[in-house]
């Protein structure tokens, strides 16, 4: 196997695509220390903090083939029941939310596969759902959060460039890649996204499976969510952030597939990650706004091209014909 | 031994005055400007105006954006804390969520100024100072325009709707507020609706259309407020799609706006719309570039910055048209 074909491997990819971006704007940079910085690592894992909890979660509900769109509802409504519940006792605020958003993750996951629903219409409903609710909570209105001090607390510098936030995002993505590692449950959401009947017919207990991929994803959507309001110290129906594209897109970066039967979460980090170094990297080194989306669509668009079947059908025809030129 | 003496301490103390000047001039520095939507026009020439001002001073103007994305915009004063602006120029995207940003920034003595979107009360002491006109008044003097227009087009009162920007924070409950205590001088001018068309122009459309619709049967609407003048204009062009008359005579539709944009204008000399209210992004880009050399000049600036607001209707409109249109 060539070098090039062990760092365009499915699993190599996500993090050839990170050291890629990385040396590009170091090379941008130019050795005038704007990237290659505390400050900007600081500001790449605040960013990879706001976006990478919720790309975990789609991530592994891409992997068994669904996609989980309440994501961006739940973040949104977990910050403000977070905020509403917790001036006074900020845990309670933190784990009313997540259990909120364990719950209504089983709820979504037990009708999907008790009816065999589409996850894409079921989750649209649940993020109209969760808008709603945020906007009666907070009668459609932003809501300050009194307690500053938790703010300040969850983005102060630890060793220079970890925060609260971004150590337990961290944290997540260690332990999802144990749990694939070391347990059957890796190859068990990825025999599901390939081929659920299959699994089934191998013993793997798909329906429950996949109702704690949904549970999990509305954990991880409301932990971001929870974590994103009190560090900004405020809550808003509409969502603080927009985290459904980058989720979407850091998963994709990351290796998983829409069709399902790909991914890992160290994949899922990479990705998520990749887009953190684009956004704070090109800031750093002074590219105009629009850059950064650019940017961004033709690092998107080059993965998709390169994962293309019928690309790679193609390259491959080319490759033989180019040996048998050679043999001639 | 004397003499020398103090002629050293006059020098020292010369050198240290000439040094403090130095220092006080803004020519070579370093501004970050945090811009919300900057697609918008009015954010756009705002943006135009102010970087060519503080570029005329001899300051260098590194300018960030985001559509409303409060997390990217506090990241966004993380980092130029980190890369050591002279001073932060920010619209802020949220007015709660931009507070603990602005604790950072105190904390790492970086001045702030804010621009144009008005601060959270009491975090006064988290900047040097805000640029940008009352919201309030400026919804009280639409009310005020409303009532006249009433009593010009010879009605007692009527049913008014209010189409709205964004009603979570900042400018648009503001300008509610305004304009709610306003229309209480006259107690049968009722609002009947408050819709939140997040500023849009093509959602204030379709809820013209539905406000017109659900008030045919009750002899329909008398005013609606669009609270920016793009969101007058669709207003004024969900009526005609209605064949609703446009005007201030009984029996037809006033429509006020405000912000001040070229179709609001045109609206007005066309008589399809009875006023606005002037919100001009020229007038505050360059007061907020020249609060900032004020500020390295050496001057003590005014924590609020306010611009006056004026009503502009027929009668004054060609004062305000070329301002107004950009």
């Amino acid at each position: 196997m060539t070098l090039w074909q062990r760092l365009d491997g499915p699993h190599a990819r996500p993090f050839t695509v990170l050291v890629a971006c990385t040396l590009l704007l170091a090379a941008v940079d130019g050795g005038q220390g704007r990237f290659l910085s505390a400050a900007t690592a600081y500001s790449t894992l605040q960013i990879f903090a706001t976006i990478s909890l919720v790309t975990l979660g789609l991530g592994l509900t891409m992997m068994i083939r669904e996609f989980d769109l309440s994501v961006v509802g739940m973040y949104g409504m977990a910050g403000c029941i977070a905020v509403l519940m917790g001036t006074q006792h900020p845990w309670l605020g933190l784990w009313f939310a997540l259990a909120i958003g364990v719950a209504a993750g089983i709820v979504q996951g037990f009708i999907i596969v008790r009816l065999n629903l589409s996850s894409v219409g079921l989750t649209l409903g649940g993020l109209l759902v969760f808008v709603g609710i945020a906007f009666v909570l907070t009668e459609s209105r932003s809501l300050p959060y009194e307690n500053l001090g938790v703010a300040l607390v969850l983005n102060e510098r630890i060793e220079s460039i970890f925060s609260i936030r971004s150590i337990v995002a961290i944290c997540f993505f260690v332990g999802a890649a144990a749990i694939f590692a070391w347990t059957r449950l890796g190859r068990d959401i990825i025999a599901i996204g390939s081929d659920r009947r299959a699994a089934m017919t191998a013993g793997v207990k798909v329906d429950p499976l996949v109702i704690s991929i949904f549970a999990f994803s509305g954990l991880c959507a409301s932990l971001s969510g929870v974590l994103l309001s009190y560090s900004l110290a405020s809550a808003s129906p509409a969502g603080l952030s927009d985290v459904i594209a980058p989720a979407a897109a850091g998963a994709i970066l990351g290796g998983v597939s829409l069709a399902g039967g790909s991914g890992r979460p160290l994949g899922i980090a990479a990705g998520a990650l990749t887009l953190a170094v684009l956004r704070s990297g090109l800031n750093a080194v002074g590219a105009p706004p629009f850059v950064n989306d650019i940017t961004l669509g033709a690092v998107l668009l080059s993965v998709a091209v390169l994962d293309g079947p019928y690309l790679a059908r193609r390259l491959i025809a080319a490759r033989q014909w180019w040996r048998r030129a050679e043999g001639a | 031994m004397t003499r020398v003496a103090v002629a050293l301490i006059a020098a020292l103390g010369l050198s240290f005055l000439i040094s403090a000047d130095a220092n006080a001039d803004p020519k070579g520095k370093k501004i970050a400007f945090l811009v919300t939507s900057p697609t918008h026009p009015f954010i756009a020439t705002l943006s135009k105006t102010f970087i060519a001002k503080a570029n005329s001073y001899g300051m260098e103007v590194n300018t960030v954006s985001q559509h409303f994305d409060a997390a990217l915009q506090a990241q966004q004063v993380d980092d130029a804390i980190a890369r050591k602006f002279d001073i932060l120029a920010i619209i802020a995207g949220s007015e709660q969520a931009i507070v603990p940003a602005l604790i950072r920034a105190k904390q790492a003595d970086v001045p702030v100024i804010l621009v144009n979107s008005p601060p959270r009360d009491g975090s006064e002491d988290l900047y040097l100072s805000f640029v940008g006109e009352d919201h309030v008044e400026l919804g009280r003097i639409t009310g005020v325009s409303v009532l006249n227009a009433l009593q010009e087009g010879g009605r007692d009162g009527g049913k008014i709707a209010l189409i709205t920007g964004s009603l979570q924070e900042g400018v648009g409950p503001r300008r509610v507020a305004g304009f709610r205590e306003a229309i209480k001088a006259n107690p049968n001018a009722q609002i009947v609706a408050v819709e939140d068309a997040k500023w849009q122009t093509d959602l204030s459309e379709r809820i013209a259309g539905q406000l017109f619709a659900r008030y045919a049967a009750q002899g329909g609407l008398d005013v609606i407020y669009g609270m920016a003048d793009n969101q007058a204009a669709a207003i004024v062009q969900a009526a005609k799609s209605a064949s609703i008359p446009l005007g201030i005579e009984k029996g037809e539709l006033i429509v006020v706006g405000s912000n001040c944009l070229k179709q609001g204008i045109a609206a007005i000399k066309a008589g399809e719309q009875y006023s606005t209210g002037t919100q001009v992004p020229t007038r505050t880009g360059l007061k907020a570039a020249e609060m900032i050399a004020d500020h390295f000049n050496g001057k003590k600036l005014p924590k609020h910055e306010i611009l006056p607001v004026e009503t502009i209707t027929r009668a004054n409109v060609a004062e305000w048209e070329e301002a107004c249109s950009y």
